[in-house]
């Protein structure tokens, strides 16, 4: 699978769901000012007492995903949704390769016998070559999921 | 007395190592509070957090039972390291990152901060307590037979001497489960398996015997020097080969003094008898481990429904290691979630580096330690391999090496398992007024110990493996759930932890007590393949039938979980105070409900 992949799902979907709420948001707004007809109330300011390492500003996306807005929530269940499809598709490949190998030995008896390098197929495989296996997949998980939180900071600072 | 000095230089090993822990504990840093103390404070770069983790996990089952397993069931038992491996990689998938950010430091915790419910809070310390209990059986058996097949001590005496030092280690507050330690503790244990296994190997090599050819042969493994085998437990041989065998006890319900010549099938052994094989001879099987070397070599050489069995076996160690509670409790000394990412790709390597040499020590055992399959005592394999094959001073000096990896092992997978049961045992169990450390550690003792005496007949590996199945069959499902999807709710959880992890816990019971007919114990003693689904079932069907129960904050809360860690957002904050963030670094979730919480 391509790294980017995830990636460009994410802003795209990202995209989509914060222009949507936004403006769920505004007509909500829209009607609720026009049937209340309320003077229009202060100009909303956020006190920071410290900014973090790496963001300079905090700007209104940031602050709809800690308010709990519906651009917030959009946006949350969009970075949940990704993370879930990564964890899912490596956990399916591991499966597959994990219960494939019984059922491979159990289908073609022919590969017990069959020797690597001097070693018996099974003993190699399950001894030896599902580790580097395990660690290339974790790897591949941690870029990917870094990525996925990489650009929705982005978004959410930009 | 080859065996007392086997004995004085793993008791200097085991010294040496207790030293050089209080030595690290009184020049560390000093523990400024609880949480301080049980875990050291959270700056702890991944390769230390890695190191930690593996060492607390790397428990007597990996220790000593995977090569016992290994030399009995072959290529089948690399199952188990694999599973055991492949646990930290569902446990990153799925849950890493998110439980750290959680900030829940038991699952307890965990379940109460997500799900709001104090009921639902007391069932997963329940079953902290089952698991950690089922877990601490093979501690203690594994500590019974090591001091058992070194110096011939009855079985209590090495759970006894365990005891101790854990106990010793908690109340007085020179806790091994300090970060630093436990990380030490990974390295004692990779040294101590990984020195005498090249030792061996390049030994083998070197050797003209003929043993090289030996398990490639399809034929019984032999004896190669004459042996004397007495039996600690009655059991049912296997003879593919007519052999002579000079008895002295009870043999096929007679008792026996003389040679006998038993023919191809099951002879059966009572205890305490003496069994003497000639140089040469054909080695008989204990019932239930590959019977020639050519079965050994291939997969599916024995047992009844192995591909279930496989699967069931790799749902249960893949699933089950995210519910342990001392490895759970370790994700809280990081940083933040993507520290937690990190070290869990660290523990893979690490994992994956011990088991190497664990399969390696399994199958220098199949060339060197026949009789073991005879006695069925294999989990003494990795103990006795040096003397079996070597001699002298450098048998003596690795056999000591083995030993005092191997109580390192105990102790340390003890102390996280006592400290994680007697923790949850204090805050949440007890009753009031016995409500201290003490009181805790001691009641955590008592239930394994009392098992651990009143049997032993399984093996070690598969004794953990039960611990695993339970935790698959209950606190998998509330994690994943509980990190992935919005629906699920307190009476959901509960239900699918009680009926999951209940009926795992009523199927392994037998299991581990031994009293099942051999056909019902491989399926009773792996039932995650059924049980795993059917809390995952449950909790989604009662979570969408109780709808109306699902947290009004749940959206806040999967925020905390699933916000990457620079937008500041998993902290502690307090609400009502707007844009106030600059909390102290630790943080548990913030919401304080009835209940007791840490902080």
């Amino acid at each position: 699978m391509s790294a980017a992949a995830p990636n460009d799902d994410l802003s795209e979907g990202m995209k989509q769901a914060v222009r949507e709420a936004r403006r769920e948001t505004a007509l909500a707004e829209k009607a609720a000012q026009a049937s209340a007809d309320r003077p229009k109330p202060g100009k909303r300011e956020r006190v920071v007492l410290a900014e973090r390492r790496g963001s300079r500003r905090v700007v209104r996306t940031l602050a709809e995903v800690e308010d709990q807005t519906r651009v917030g929530e959009a946006l949350v269940r969009q970075l949940m949704w990704v993370q879930l499809m990564l964890s899912l598709r490596l956990m399916l490949l591991t499966v597959v390769v994990l219960a494939g190998i019984p059922l491979a030995f159990l289908r073609a008896p022919s590969l017990d016998t069959m020797t690597v390098l001097g070693w018996r197929l099974p003993w190699l495989a399950l001894g030896f070559a599902v580790y580097p296996f395990f660690v290339v997949v974790a790897w591949s998980y941690n870029r990917g999921a870094a990525r996925n939180e990489q650009a929705f900071a982005e978004w959410v600072e930009s | 007395m080859p065996d007392r000095a086997d004995l004085y230089v793993a008791i200097a090993a085991m010294v040496t190592i207790a030293l050089w822990t209080l030595l690290t504990r009184l020049y560390g840093t000093r523990a400024r509070s609880t949480s301080d103390l049980l875990l050291a404070s959270r700056t702890m770069g991944p390769r230390v957090n890695a190191a930690a983790i593996s060492g607390e996990y790397v428990s007597a089952a990996s220790f000593l039972g995977v090569a016992g397993l290994v030399l009995k069931g072959g290529v089948d038992a690399l199952w188990y390291p694999v599973g055991f491996t492949a646990g930290y990689l569902a446990l990153l998938l799925f849950v890493a990152a998110p439980l750290r950010r959680s900030g829940a430091y038991t699952l307890p915790d965990f379940a109460e901060a997500r799900l709001g419910s104090v009921c639902l809070r007391r069932i997963c310390a329940a079953f902290v307590v089952i698991i950690g209990w089922l877990y601490l059986v093979p501690q203690l058996q594994g500590a019974g037979l090591t001091l058992h097949a070194v110096a011939q001590a009855p079985r209590w005496v090495g759970a006894a001497v365990v005891m101790v030092i854990v106990t010793f280690n908690i109340s007085t507050r020179w806790t091994s489960s300090i970060t630093l330690v436990q990380a030490l503790q990974y390295w004692v244990k990779l040294t101590a398996l990984a020195v005498p296994v090249f030792v061996l190997l390049i030994h083998h090599a070197a050797d003209a015997q003929g043993f090289r050819d030996s398990p490639g042969a399809a034929a019984s493994p032999h004896f190669f020097h004459d042996v004397d085998i007495s039996l600690d437990h009655d059991v049912v041989l296997e003879v593919t080969e007519p052999v002579l065998v000079t008895v002295a006890g009870t043999q096929d319900g007679r008792p026996t003094r003389g040679t006998v010549r038993w023919v191809p099938g099951e002879h059966r052994c009572d205890k305490g008898t003496m069994l003497h094989f000639g140089a040469g001879s054909p080695v008989p099987v204990v019932s239930g481990a590959a019977v020639d070397n050519g079965s050994w070599l291939r997969p599916w050489g024995h047992g009844s429904h192995p591909l279930l069995a496989a699967y069931s076996l790799i749902v249960a160690l893949l699933l089950g290691s995210m519910g342990l509670p001392h490895v759970l409790g370790r994700y809280y000394t990081h940083p933040e979630g993507a520290a937690a990412r990190r070290t869990t790709l660290l523990v893979l390597v690490l994992l994956g580096l011990f088991y190497l040499f664990s399969v390696a020590s399994g199958w220098l055992a199949r060339l060197y330690l026949p009789n073991l399959l005879v006695a069925g005592n294999t989990d003494a394999a990795v103990l006795l391999l040096p003397r079996a094959a070597l001699g002298g001073w450098p048998a003596l000096l690795l056999g000591g090496l083995i030993v005092a990896g191997a109580f390192a092992a105990f102790v340390s997978a003890a102390t996280g398992l006592v400290v994680s049961v007697a923790g949850v045992l204090s805050t949440d169990v007890l009753p009031r007024r016995l409500r201290n450390v003490r009181t805790a550690v001691l009641a955590a003792w008592t239930v394994p110990l009392a098992f651990m005496l009143a049997v032993s007949s399984l093996d070690l590996a598969q004794g953990v493996g039960l611990a695993f199945a339970v935790a698959a069959s209950s606190f998998c499902p509330l994690l994943v759930l509980g990190i992935w999807w919005r629906g699920l709710t307190d009476a959901g959880a509960a239900a699918g932890i009680l009926l999951g992890g209940g009926v795992a816990f009523v199927a392994v019971l037998p299991a581990a007590a031994g009293v099942l007919p051999p056909g019902w114990q491989a399926v009773a003693a792996q039932p995650a393949a059924f049980t795993v689904p059917l809390a995952f079932l449950t909790m989604v069907v009662v979570s969408r039938r109780t709808r109306d129960r699902v947290p009004t904050d749940v959206s806040r809360i999967l925020l905390r979980l699933h916000a990457p860690d620079r937008l500041g957002l998993s902290g502690n904050r307090q609400r009502g105070r707007p844009g106030a963030r600059v909390g102290t670094a630790a943080g548990a979730l913030s919401r304080i409900r009835p209940g007791r919480h840490r902080r």
